[in-house]
């Protein structure tokens, strides 16, 4: 089945409110531009194919599909399975330099009371 | 460990070091001897080789990271340091021997007489002593022409490391501070808010002993990423006061 073109404008819409939306978090600081790459790149690829029906009808080809649309969605869950997948390894990254932390924090606060040190955190913001 | 000095220094040395046992002792012996009107400080971003022992053996200044920051936020470090001790005036200084350390003082006078809110030391202003390979020339060729785009303003060495900052952006990074490849961002960021940039002509010398940390693969993944990011940090307007 074609795209019609209705669909292929609301897409399109809807993928440039989504760019300005991420735009906007990293602006904000809610998202780190680092992590958010994956996103616009797949926000980039899925516009590509849908304003170019050509280069979404070869992709088909190649890869044996026949419905456009189900192109289209095995594009995006690729791409949201990749993301997920590279979620989980900063997560772990994260874990490790926590755990790293407390055990420092740990060690610290132990030093600090036999040199009778008074340590104080300063909390400017976080 | 460290007391409020008794003269006070005109501001604070930032020295990131992430594996840098071969030059750290010299570079900061050289600071200390060309710089003597500032105060330094080491920033160990939890280097895996015998940078730390040095440092201990040594006795010099510094903070150890117990766990690896990248160049973004060592240099933040030594930033929230620097807003801590209430420095007014904080300059990067790579610790792997680039930067010479004779400039600082030019840089300080610089920033009073011009009032500028930082100043970068620029090789390519003169275009005397180590330019950099061809292939990184032309990168930072490309984002001095991007910056321009976006600020209006010509920064001819917007990835140089040795820069120095006033009190109100030394306030401004220990908040706000990208995590990697942070230079061009900043530089982008700070101008967008109306702050004063200037430039003077320094000479950096050759990478004296390590390795750097960027590779072709990195490269790649950098200028897509650092573009991105001035575009972004291009969206920043003057806060109202």
């Amino acid at each position: 089945m074609i795209m019609t073109t209705t669909l292929r404008i609301i897409l399109s819409v809807g993928i440039v409110l989504y760019f300005v939306f991420v735009i906007v978090m990293i602006r904000k600081k809610t998202l780190s531009l680092k992590y958010s790459l994956l996103w616009l790149l797949m926000g980039v690829v899925l516009l590509c194919l849908i304003i170019w029906p050509e280069l979404l009808g070869l992709l088909c080809k190649c890869l044996g599909i026949v419905d456009t649309m189900n192109c289209l969605f095995t594009i995006a869950l690729v791409f949201a399975l990749i993301i997920i997948m590279s979620l989980t390894s900063i997560v772990s990254k994260q874990d490790e330099k926590l755990k790293v932390l407390v055990q420092q924090l740990g060690i610290l606060e132990k030093e600090a009371k036999e040199t009778n040190c008074q340590v104080e955190f300063i909390k400017k913001d976080l | 460990m460290e007391t409020k000095k008794q003269e006070k220094k005109k501001g604070l040395i930032i020295i990131p070091a992430y594996n840098e046992a071969e030059s750290i002792k010299d570079t900061v012996e050289n600071i200390i001897k060309n710089a003597p009107s500032f105060d330094y400080i080491v920033i160990n971003d939890c280097s895996k080789d015998a940078t730390l022992q040095i440092l201990k053996e040594n006795k010099l200044n510094y903070i150890n990271l117990p766990v690896n920051l990248g160049i973004g936020g060592a240099v933040q470090t030594g930033y929230r340091y620097a807003l801590q001790n209430a420095y007014e005036c904080a300059v990067q200084v790579d610790g792997d021997g680039q930067h010479d350390p004779v400039f600082l003082e030019k840089m300080f006078e610089h920033m009073k007489e011009t009032k500028a809110d930082m100043v970068i030391g620029s090789r390519f202003l003169e275009k005397k002593g180590f330019q950099s390979t061809g292939t990184r020339r032309l990168g930072i060729k490309y984002f001095t022409g991007l910056i321009k785009m976006i600020t209006r303003k010509k920064v001819t060495d917007p990835t140089s490391g040795l820069r120095m900052v006033g009190a109100n952006i030394i306030k401004l990074f220990a908040t706000d501070y990208p995590k990697d490849y942070p230079e061009p961002e900043s530089t982008t960021y700070v101008l967008r808010l109306g702050m004063k940039v200037e430039e003077i002509p320094v000479i950096m010398k050759e990478r004296q002993g390590g390795v750097s940390s960027i590779n072709f693969k990195k490269s790649i993944y950098y200028m897509i990423k650092v573009t991105l990011a001035i575009f972004i940090a291009g969206l920043a307007r003057p806060k109202k006061v």
